[in-house]
């Protein structure tokens, strides 16, 4: 890989057409002018910090990263534009600012900021270029769904992310000549590659829209003069419904982010004679492979500059120049492969992760996620394989608090819609459970393990076979071989309030059951988050121990707690470990807190079993 | 034009259409409002479902969505403008052949 800087815009004459749509064509020029006046308005950049860019309009994405790449920022890129998702990475420390093109109320609005820029300009070209981006430099962090449920952080360099999409283009034949269209957002990661980063270091064009229906990309496509078509399996499978001749001819079509149905790909070829080119890779590694899928059974062929391997389990070894440097090599991804002749089949995943349409999803995230709405008490989530593009669906088993005086009469269909809702603040609605019912307990074993069978059983399905999840099955037993990607396993994490970050969670590590004379011992190890309440660590532990106690020993609703102080101070991000002691027929439960064979504090609590106290209903 | 199926019984016709295409397998026609939102707060289909609809629509009455998704999502917005949508276009089809 050669070593001398990017020179972002360097590859176009300044009267080429960079991007064109509904809002109109931008030249270079207009895209330079706009990049240094956004840049000349962001706060002064410092050691780390990041602005989040969500943007429906592609030429105002792409003048926001090269503006905060100018100004010396890296970008955060969310792993979805749900609402909370986007105010929770916005509140995140290292984020400096919050540049969108939409209404939301938090941020600066670009499109403000580019009227400004357009009124100033008025024939004035200032000549000026823009900065290189060094090699080694951070210039993205990609928030991804990870396998221990919270999300991931893979921070990118300009070598890694720049040096890909010029890897892309030049694999790919991209030149001056070439319009891109995109059918995924800019902020994922394959969008911003394939729909932005690519055609800018080719000197190539792209679209500023992001057509949906069948009808809309191939008038899109026309329209615009588009040669390259970016998009995902699910999205090329409706384009099979169009006549032919109702695409133009394209010189190439990807599609990634799941693998293409053989059916979808022999009706592309029947329908508008179009092989698509399969790219496979992750958030974390980058792109890895490729193959142009005609019967989808053809080998991956490794990207210029990557070796594929496999380990004895069957794991691919990665060794590429797109995975960040502080990575161990080779770099063992979650995917089983096996090497053949050309290159590698795919196997499955490793992992708890599964795809919903393209959509990554970590069970344990969401189940994370379900567990700290309001009146949730214990839930947990199976995915089912279906048919057709969508792949898996998700179904969600939830056992809410008894009524109080508050929801009295709540029906369980207005607890499933409220369970949506709240989901829905987090995650795409592809990923939102298909199915949810509301159930009086879960089939746990005593061990507090789930009967994931009698899960799937209890919504009646049958024939249909539940993708094993190890970040699922473990959520309340630890499994012996925790996952590559997080060093200490986290079972579960607790926010004690609704609108505390993720620093102040507790995490909890493991948890054992076993009986000890007539009696129910559980062994909890939880973590203190790594900022506690101003009050002290003291209420923030009660808060802590009532909902393990709900949750996590799955008891009941906490009524009454009697303990000693602390004894001990407790500091921010310590390990405790929590002994539970459990008389079921007194409904009671004594607890003890230690540090390191320490007491902390210790008590007896209260609980009301919720066993029985509610019919099931099913929704 | 033959007599045309009555508003409802295209309604009905489509909820069942939905039922059948997006495997909803615990839902019957009398449970979707014909007013409702499909996306988000209504029956909450996702962007998969409404590709996959749009996909069975066009298979059962030859009909093409609009070029505009911003009409395209007026169109999918409930059942009643879905059949109205419906109605119109097959009437259309059926009166220039």
């Amino acid at each position: 890989m050669s070593s001398s800087p990017f020179q972002p815009l360097a590859a176009y004459a300044d009267d080429a057409i960079v991007a064109d749509g509904e809002a109109g064509p931008r030249t270079v020029g207009d895209l330079r002018r706009d990049v240094l006046a956004v840049a000349g308005r962001l706060p002064p950049a410092r050691e780390g910090g990041e602005i989040v860019v969500v943007c429906g309009d592609r030429y105002h994405f792409a003048v926001g990263v090269l503006a905060a790449w100018e100004a010396g920022h890296g970008v955060a890129l969310p792993p979805n534009t749900q609402p909370e998702v986007v105010r929770n990475l916005s509140r995140r420390s290292a984020v400096t600012l919050l540049l969108h093109d939409t209404d939301a109320s938090e941020g600066a609005d670009l499109r403000v900021w580019l009227a400004d820029s357009a009124a100033q300009a008025q024939g004035v070209e200032d000549g000026r270029r823009l900065r290189p981006i060094a090699e080694t430099r951070h210039i993205a962090t990609v928030y991804t769904s990870g396998t221990t449920g919270d999300h991931q952080a893979c921070a990118k360099s300009a070598g890694q992310l720049l040096g890909e999409a010029r890897v892309l283009g030049q694999t790919f034949d991209v030149d001056g000549a070439q319009r891109v269209l995109a059918t995924v957002p800019p902020h994922h990661i394959y969008g911003l590659l394939f729909g932005i980063l690519m055609p800018l270091l080719a000197g190539a064009s792209f679209i500023r829209d992001t057509p949906f229906h069948a009808e809309t990309v191939a008038a899109t496509a026309r329209r615009g003069g588009a040669t390259i078509l970016v998009s995902v399996p699910v999205h090329l499978r409706s384009l099979t419904v169009l006549e032919e001749g109702s695409m133009p001819a394209l010189r190439r079509v990807f599609s990634s982010g799941a693998p293409l149905p053989p059916a979808t790909a022999a009706a592309l070829i029947d329908k508008h004679g179009i092989r698509a080119t399969e790219v496979f890779g992750s958030s974390e590694t980058g792109g890895i492979a490729w193959r142009v899928s005609e019967t989808c059974t053809e080998p991956w062929r490794p990207l210029p500059g990557i070796r594929v391997d496999v380990d004895v389990r069957g794991r691919l070894l990665l060794d590429s120049p797109f995975v960040p440097a502080a990575e161990a090599r080779p770099y063992v991804g979650g995917d089983r492969i096996e090497l053949v002749e050309g290159g590698f089949n795919l196997l499955g995943r490793s992992d708890g992760i599964i795809k919903i349409g393209s959509k990554r999803v970590s069970l344990a995230e969401v189940e994370n996620r379900l567990l700290a709405l309001p009146g949730v008490i214990d839930g947990a989530i199976a995915a089912v394989a279906v048919a057709g593009a969508r792949g898996h669906e998700l179904i969600a088993a939830v056992v809410v608090r008894p009524p109080t005086p508050r929801d009295e009469g709540r029906s369980a269909s207005e607890w499933i819609a409220a369970l949506r809702t709240g989901l829905r603040e987090w995650f795409d609605p592809v990923v939102v459970p298909r199915r949810i019912k509301i159930v009086d307990r879960l089939p746990r074993e005593a061990n507090g393990k789930l009967r994931r069978q009698r899960l799937l059983e209890s919504f009646d399905i049958k024939g249909a076979s539940a993708t094993p999840t190890r970040a699922s099955e473990a959520a309340t037993a630890p499994s012996p071989s925790p996952p590559r990607a997080s060093p200490a396993q986290v079972l579960a994490t607790y926010r004690l309030r609704r609108t505390y970050p993720a620093e102040r969670s507790f995490l909890v590590r493991s948890h054992a059951v076993r009986r000890r004379g007539g009696r129910e011992v559980h062994e909890i190890s939880v973590q203190v988050p790594s900022e506690v309440d101003r009050g002290g660590a003291g209420p923030a532990l009660a808060r802590m121990l009532s909902q393990v106690i709900c949750r996590v020993a799955g008891l009941g609703r906490p009524r009454r707690m009697r303990g000693a102080g602390l004894r001990q101070a407790v500091a921010p991000g310590e390990t405790l470990l929590l002994h539970l002691e459990v008389e079921r027929p007194e409904q009671r439960v004594h607890f003890a807190l230690d540090r390191g064979g320490e007491r902390c504090t210790d008590g007896v609590v209260d609980y009301t079993d919720l066993g029985g106290l509610r019919e099931a209903q099913v929704g | 034009m033959s007599t045309p199926p009555s508003e409802a019984d295209l309604e009905r016709e489509l909820k069942e259409l939905i039922i059948e295409s997006l495997m909803l397998q615990d839902m019957s026609p009398d449970d979707i409002d014909s007013e409702a939102p499909l996306l988000v707060d209504g029956l909450g289909l996702d962007s998969i479902d409404v590709l996959e609809l749009a996909m069975a629509i066009h298979k059962r009455y030859g009909i093409k969505t609009k070029a505009d998704d911003a009409q395209n999502r007026e169109i999918f917005a409930s059942v009643r403008n879905l059949a109205g949508y419906v109605a119109e276009h097959r009437g259309k089809s059926s009166a220039s052949e």
